[in-house]
């Protein structure tokens, strides 16, 4: 199984004055996992239900493998869901909540419970959870349940509204690690939503970076970490110092980005800009150090690596040099900021 | 789309409301103005309501004693309330809550003449007396509810951190219970004063000859006197009152009931 | 003694006088004379004679017919409305919808009884029970409204699974209200079967509910065996016992809902 490839094209949709979405196309490749990307606000979920026919656009088409599925109800689509509060059913215990979609569709007895089991089995919940009542489960539990729910009736698009908001980090890493596994197994096609961009990076085979009801880029993670096509991708997604051209080292006007890791400490040679500056704050982040350099009244970030930050015996108020290759300074014909 | 399923399934009801409700009121205003005997409008039975006295003084009369109701059931409560609110915790919260919510699923009437044969025995008779007893004994959960409602905001345990920083017992009262209390004593009070007011079954079976409020009023006059004008007129004059002082007492504490 | 004793033992103090003329109601009812305060010994005498009384049994099933008819029909019909509603706040419709319970019972009670007058209906079983259904409607739709459970997104979950609206109807929403269902039932029912005021003006003559029947020998003790005082007070245990015993159902139901 290929998977179903999902395709948006120039979809709006609004709620009375507000305009969620301005013309969006999109394709999300099949047994791919397609991350949208973008801050609170901009549309994700309502492409998203878009997406799963509980919303109808105001205009545009929404193709499955390229047959047109715009108007086809959520019943009948065959996408299994996951909400971004989860809308678990209250009243039900976790093997009900799991099995509804099964009933639904005329499985009984046996079967039911041989494929409701395997499906707990596969995102990690074991027997002694089958009769708890999902509202007495942790939330890593229950992103569990709805998980499993999505997953059980084999659905041909996945779609995962911010599925682990609200997590701790070590949670999120290891559900974030079955998701990527769940999903390469079964091929399924899944749209992934997130605001978090480590997470888009990590489990995102395509990245849609969305804003205000746009998709500004899309791109293989690598392809818009590299290219960020303009400023507001260069610093939502990884971040990024926005500096003044000609400061860049650059011949022309404008704003640039320069990527925080992208900014050499003491460089010897092997860069084309040099500055001095004062250390002006230092924050540890585990294998990385991020400093603020203070350079002719402006201030510079950049992201060290512990051991090369330890070699150099750096400190508050430490005079060093920064330098960068112009070749990393990231500039921007036009486009929206 | 989606409006028009909500249409049809509002209507039923809208329309139950409007032909058991909204018509007879409408039948209500209608007698209030027609005068069968003559068989013209008139405003008299308005008139007659508000500019002759033995209406009027019955009118006042029942204020008088709602007032006198509202007044006794708040001091009477209020330290109820405040004991269930800030001191009772855990089972016992629950049990009193219990304790004084059971009265609301018995029938005022059964409570009255519960207090009846009691009041009886211990040899007070229908009259004045017999009736605020009555009047103060059904009312009491009406007032004491919204009381508690108002005073379980308090955040817990800040009786006791009043009384770390030096806090005596007269300050706790005046500024934390008090200002707490406002909006409870208001809800309470309207109601109390409303339904007293217009209470029929406790000064009929309590009252005896003091028991002539409008309650037994507006009975006597549809009922007994066949006086539908003046009956219905009356009917709408306690209403407005009612709804006067709702708005009132509500303008200021908008939201906080429902 | 601190003030939180003295507090606690005023509190427990009213809690007794507020039950003391129910418990003296009680215990009167076993009492041999007919008359209260004169203890002759113990009798269920009156409870006997009231498997005789007749007239108790028409009320009883006029008072049961009445307020099952009228709480059925009025919380059906909001349950209709309530369910659409939901979440979104109509104004228009809570505006007819509060007037009801705001209006002095007397005053609505005058008017449903000039209305049937003038409409010349014969009164009696039909028009008490839609004189109650009247503010049963409003009480129903205000308790299963204010229980907002917002089940849209819960709606949107099982219809992404394959669910039609009977199966999202049957599976989903009827589950999550039944708890508004039941207080909306218990609350209209028990203010039919104890209604007394709206009854009174839109019965006809000889027809009458238990609080009719209540009232009529209370205000005439003595005027026969059955309305002799201790007779009276065995019916009025007996009808106490019942709203108690809804009360008591009711709340166990909703104690065991909270728990799971
Ligand atoms: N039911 C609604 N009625 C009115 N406006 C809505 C509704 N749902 C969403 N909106 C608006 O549409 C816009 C897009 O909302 P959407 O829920 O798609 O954002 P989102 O990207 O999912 O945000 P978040 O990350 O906070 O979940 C927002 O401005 C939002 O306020
Ligand atoms: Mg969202």
């Amino acid at each position: 199984m290929a998977g179903v490839e999902v395709r948006f094209e120039d979809v709006w949709k609004s709620y009375g004055a507000v305009i969620a979405l301005r013309g969006v196309t999109l394709t999300a490749p099949g047994g791919r996992i397609t991350v949208l990307l973008g801050p609170s606000g901009c549309g994700k979920t309502t492409l998203l239900k878009i997406a799963a026919g509980l919303l109808e656009p105001d205009r545009g088409r929404v193709y499955f493998n390229g047959v047109d599925y715009t108007r086809v109800p959520a019943e009948r689509r065959d996408v299994g869901m996951v909400f971004q509060d989860l809308a678990l059913f209250p009243h039900m215990s976790v093997f009900e909540n799991v099995a509804f979609g099964l009933r639904v569709r005329g499985v009984r007895g046996l079967e039911l419970e041989r494929r409701v089991r395997e499906v707990l089995d596969l995102v990690g919940l074991d027997r002694s959870f089958y009769n708890r009542r999902v509202t007495e489960l942790s939330g890593g539990q229950q992103q569990r349940v709805a998980l499993a729910r999505a997953l059980v009736i084999e659905p041909k698009v996945l779609l995962l509204d911010e599925p682990l908001a609200h997590l701790d980090y070590k949670v999120k890493q290891k559900l974030l690690e079955e998701v990527r596994r769940i999903q390469r197994s079964l091929r399924i096609t899944t749209i992934y939503v997130t605001h978090d961009q480590l997470e888009a990076m990590a489990v995102g085979d395509v990245i849609a970076v969305m804003r205000d009801g746009y998709v500004v880029q899309v791109g293989t993670p690598r392809e818009v970490y590299e290219n960020p096509r303009d400023l507001y991708v260069a610093s939502f997604f990884g971040d990024a110092n926005i500096l003044d051209s000609r400061f860049a080292g650059l011949n022309s006007d404008g704003l640039v980005a320069l990527r925080f890791e992208d900014v050499i400490l003491n460089p010897n040679g092997d860069v084309d800009v040099v500055y001095e500056g004062v250390v002006e704050d230092i924050v540890f982040q585990g294998a990385f150090v991020s400093l603020e350099v203070n350079v002719n009244n402006r201030s510079l970030r950049l992201l060290v690596p512990r051991r090369e930050f330890v070699r150099q015996g750096v400190s508050l108020g430490s005079r060093v040099r920064v330098g960068w290759k112009l070749s990393d300074v990231r500039g921007f014909n036009s486009g929206r900021t | 789309m989606v409006e028009r399923s909500l249409v049809i399934a509002v209507a039923p009801l809208v329309v139950a409301l409007l032909l058991l409700f909204y018509a007879p009121n409408i039948a209500l205003v209608y007698y209030s103005f027609y005068d069968r005997v003559r068989g013209v409008f008139t405003v008299d039975f308005y008139l007659d309501v508000i500019t002759n006295t033995v209406y009027l003084n019955v009118i006042l009369y029942s204020l008088t004693i709602a007032v006198a109701t509202v007044l006794a059931t708040l001091a009477l409560t209020l330290p109820v309330a405040v004991y269930i609110a800030l001191y009772s915790r855990g089972f016992e919260r629950i049990l009193l809550l219990v304790i004084f919510t059971t009265p609301f699923w018995i029938d005022f009437l059964l409570r009255a003449w519960a207090l009846k044969s009691l009041l009886y025995m211990v040899g007070v008779r229908e009259g004045f007396l017999a009736l605020m007893v009555g009047m103060v004994y059904d009312y009491i959960p009406f007032m004491l509810l919204p009381l508690y409602a108002s005073l379980a905001r308090i955040p817990p345990h800040i009786v006791d951190v009043a009384r770390t920083l030096g806090a005596g017992a007269l300050d706790i009262w005046a500024r934390i219970i008090i200002p707490y209390a406002v909006p409870g004593v208001l809800v309470g009070s309207t109601l109390v004063l409303l339904m007293s007011f217009t209470e029929l079954v406790i000064p009929s079976l309590l009252g005896g000859v003091r028991g002539f409020t409008v309650g037994p009023l507006i009975y006597t006059l549809i009922l007994a006197g066949d006086d539908w004008g003046r009956g219905a007129a009356l009917a709408i004059v306690i209403t407005v009152l009612s709804v006067l002082s709702i708005v009132l007492a509500y303008r200021r504490f908008k939201g906080w009931l429902l | 003694m601190s003030s939180k004793q003295l507090l606690r033992a005023y509190t427990y103090a009213i809690a007794l006088l507020l039950y003391t003329p129910i418990a003296f109601m009680v215990v009167s009812s076993f009492n041999s004379s007919p008359y209260v305060g004169v203890w002759e010994g113990f009798t269920t005498y009156w409870y006997q004679l009231l498997l005789r009384d007749s007239e108790a049994h028409i009320a009883l099933v006029n008072s049961l017919t009445i307020a099952i008819v009228s709480s059925t029909l009025s919380v059906s019909i909001a349950l209709l409305a309530a369910l659409q509603v939901r979440g979104r706040r109509l104004t228009a419709v809570d505006a007819l919808v509060y007037p009801p319970i705001v209006m002095p019972e007397v005053a609505e009670a005058v008017a449903l009884f000039l209305a049937f007058t003038y409409l010349g209906v014969e009164k009696g079983w039909l028009t008490v029970m839609l004189g109650h259904t009247a503010f049963n409607l409003a009480f129903a739709y205000v308790t299963l409204t204010v229980s907002r459970v917002r089940f849209e997104e819960l709606e949107d979950a099982a219809r992404t699974l394959g669910a039609g609206r009977l199966r999202i109807f049957k599976d989903i929403i009827l589950p999550l209200a039944m708890p508004g269902i039941v207080a909306a039932l218990a609350i209209t029912f028990l203010l039919s079967f104890t209604n007394f005021i709206k009854t009174l003006f839109t019965t006809g003559p000889g027809f009458y509910t238990l609080p009719i029947l209540i009232w009529n020998r209370a205000r005439r003790p003595g005027i026969s065996e059955f309305a002799s005082q201790n007779a009276l007070n065995a019916l009025a245990t007996l009808v106490t016992l019942t709203a108690l015993s809804i009360a008591v159902a009711y709340t166990a139901y909703m104690l065991r809902k909270a728990r799971r």
